[in-house]
């Protein structure tokens, strides 16, 4: 069967598609507020959706806080703003590595950012090794630290040999790794104490985030994310899969990867270096997203923000509830829940998903 | 008007791929680059569209050098169409041909922008694939797409590289149909690396063909496509002769 041309021409069916997937972007990007404000009513107190708002109105007037009310704005709402801002994070800078890569299996975990930063989290923790040592903010400046000394040595060896896609994600890869082993060799000298809190942290939670570490993290991540909104017409060049295509466009590859990368990298670290080992999210949220909105980066950037966001408040809020109280990392739960979303979305697309 | 390259040298290490290499075509007319593989077909297509560097010469598009302006700048008067691109993400097939507009783009393409890449699909009967993701497209109707996103940036010179390598019979003639056709009407100048000599004769204005790094022959189909000429550079046997106003090469033996 051949479609026929819509009746107001292309142009019009281009402008009304792109106004649909403006509209889905908005509405979803609501309902994971809305989500996250629904969410916050659940957990071991008893709480209403009344206690919610009460707590936050309580706040901006300066009314004294019950004990509901502050176990929802100091342990449950910073632990929500998080999630989402961890998701959005993640799942922005594995689109965008994805995107300069022309590599649908890139993401923050796959080129060794997330195992370098568990690498530095681990010194940290074990030997005490790091800016303050092992007080939780040397862990998560280690953390960073050793993120970005991971990109500084995939970007160097890349630039060394031309900034080509291949040579970022398999010096990526090696580096990762390499940090994997380094890590374990850590883990395998460690004592018991101190092997027990690496090892919790290379899981990645959300456990006892405060308003202070999100105030940071969405700082970070919202730079980013603008930064790489305004480059997604490149991004869109890149992506299309050839390096002379796209300087042939104006587009110059090796300017993109550098700022793109030097973004995505950021954002990525800001998130693990709080959270510890998220790897899922930063892989399968663009995908989604791409899946449901098309490879356009001037809509795919923010719309993998919103699936990312999803897909951590949903495992968190899960992880949270499921064997209460006990919490389950997000780190575990976002793999079991996004594998089968992952799973469906590609069945359901079959040929040329990817 | 029209395109003149002097003097290119070209070299990958210590190997020279082109050595001096200097010809002109006017507006308005089809190049075709012949010669076997490895002679700096692909390379000399690439470094007159500044893909390449050369270590030396000119490139002048309507007595502008192309080497010298900025990469925007050559974007909006040469554009390149690759042999084959794997697609790695799924994309429609005017999301693609918009990239054309790229070099003209503030951020968001605009009424005209969206006008030309529209005008673009339509020349090449693209507009009820339109909407269609190109990875679900046949070799054909893909390299149209490739040849539309060309044509969206609205060169002045067209540079492809052996664009009926993997197409079927059909699909070859009405590839170069409508290059040769997009020369004439767009008045640009088109360049093209082919191997069918007989289908370079059909379609083709001026000829030249490369033999170890240097131009061999250069000129009309006359000129050009000589048993001698042949049997030199691709070290064939071959009877040429004239047939409805075109030269046609058969084949006789290696």
């Amino acid at each position: 069967m051949i479609p026929s041309p819509a009746p107001d021409g292309l142009i019009g069916q281009y402008n009304r598609n792109a106004k649909r997937t403006i509209l889905l972007i908005a509405v979803s990007a609501v309902g994971v507020l809305i989500a996250g404000l629904v969410f916050s009513v659940l957990g071991a107190t008893g709480t209403t959706f009344g206690d919610v708002l009460a707590s936050i109105r309580n706040f901006f007037s300066g009314a004294p806080l019950d004990a509901k009310q502050k176990v929802i704005l100091y342990l449950r709402l910073p632990r929500i703003a998080m999630a989402v801002f961890a998701g959005a994070g993640l799942s922005v800078s594995g689109c965008a590595m994805q995107g300069i890569t022309h590599n649908p299996l890139v993401s923050p975990f796959t080129i060794g950012i997330s195992n370098a930063a568990a690498f530095g989290a681990s010194m940290a923790i074990v030997f005490g090794f790091g800016i303050a040592a092992r007080s939780e903010l040397g862990v998560v400046l280690t953390a960073f630290l050793f993120a970005f000394l991971c990109a500084a040595v995939v970007y160097g060896i890349s630039l060394h040999v031309g900034m080509s896609a291949e040579s970022i994600v398999l010096t990526g890869i090696a580096v990762n790794y390499f940090f994997s082993a380094a890590t374990s060799t850590i883990e395998y000298f460690a004592d018991e104490h101190r092997l027990a809190a690496a090892v919790a942290w290379a899981f990645g939670s959300f456990n006892g985030a405060e308003w202070r570490e999100v105030a940071v993290v969405s700082a970070l991540v919202s730079v980013c994310f603008l930064a790489l909104l305004l480059t997604a017409p490149s991004l869109n060049a890149l992506s299309c899969g050839n390096d002379e295509v796209a300087r042939s466009i104006g587009v110059n590859p090796a300017r993109v990867r550098v700022i793109v990368g030097a973004c995505s990298v950021l954002a990525a670290a800001a998130v693990i270096s709080f959270t510890g080992v998220i790897g899922f999210v930063g892989l399968a949220g663009p995908h989604i997203a791409r899946m449901l909105i098309g490879a356009d980066h001037r809509y795919l950037i923010p719309f993998s923000a919103v699936t990312g966001a999803a897909l951590t408040l949903a495992a968190d809020t899960i992880g949270r509830l499921i064997l209460a109280p006990v919490l389950i990392p997000v780190g575990i739960v976002v793999s079991f829940l996004g594998v089968p979303i992952f799973v469906n979305l590609v069945l359901a697309k079959r040929k040329g998903a990817f | 008007m029209g395109l003149s390259v002097e003097g290119f040298t070209f070299s990958y290490g210590k190997k020279t791929v082109l050595r001096e290499v200097s010809f002109e075509v006017p507006s308005g007319c089809v190049l075709g680059l012949l010669g076997p593989n490895g002679t700096g077909k692909t390379t000399l297509l690439k470094a007159v569209g500044a893909l390449h560097r050369p270590e030396s010469g000119r490139c002048l598009l309507d007595g502008e050098d192309l080497l010298s302006m900025s990469t925007a700048a050559r974007a909006k008067r040469a554009a390149y169409v690759p042999q084959s691109t794997h697609a790695p993400f799924p994309a429609r097939v005017i999301d693609i041909v918009m990239l054309g507009r790229m070099p003209f783009l503030r951020y968001s393409p605009t009424r005209q922008d969206k006008e030309i890449a529209a005008g673009a699909l339509s020349r090449l009967g693209l507009d009820v694939l339109a909407f269609r993701d190109v990875g679900a497209l046949s070799g054909g109707e893909r390299q149209r797409v490739l040849i539309a996103r060309a044509l969206a940036q609205q060169p002045k010179l067209l540079l492809l590289d052996e664009p009926t390598s993997s197409l079927d019979l059909k699909n070859q003639l009405q590839t170069m149909g409508l290059v040769r056709d997009l020369a004439r009407e767009e008045k640009l100048t088109a360049v093209i690396s082919i191997h069918d000599l007989n289908l370079a004769a059909l379609f083709c204005d001026r000829f030249l063909m490369l033999k170890e790094a240097q131009v061999f022959a250069f000129g009309g189909a006359e000129e050009v496509l000589t048993s001698a000429n042949i049997k030199s550079v691709y070290g064939v046997e071959a009877e040429v002769r004239q047939f409805r106003g075109r030269m046609q090469v058969s084949l006789t033996g290696a």
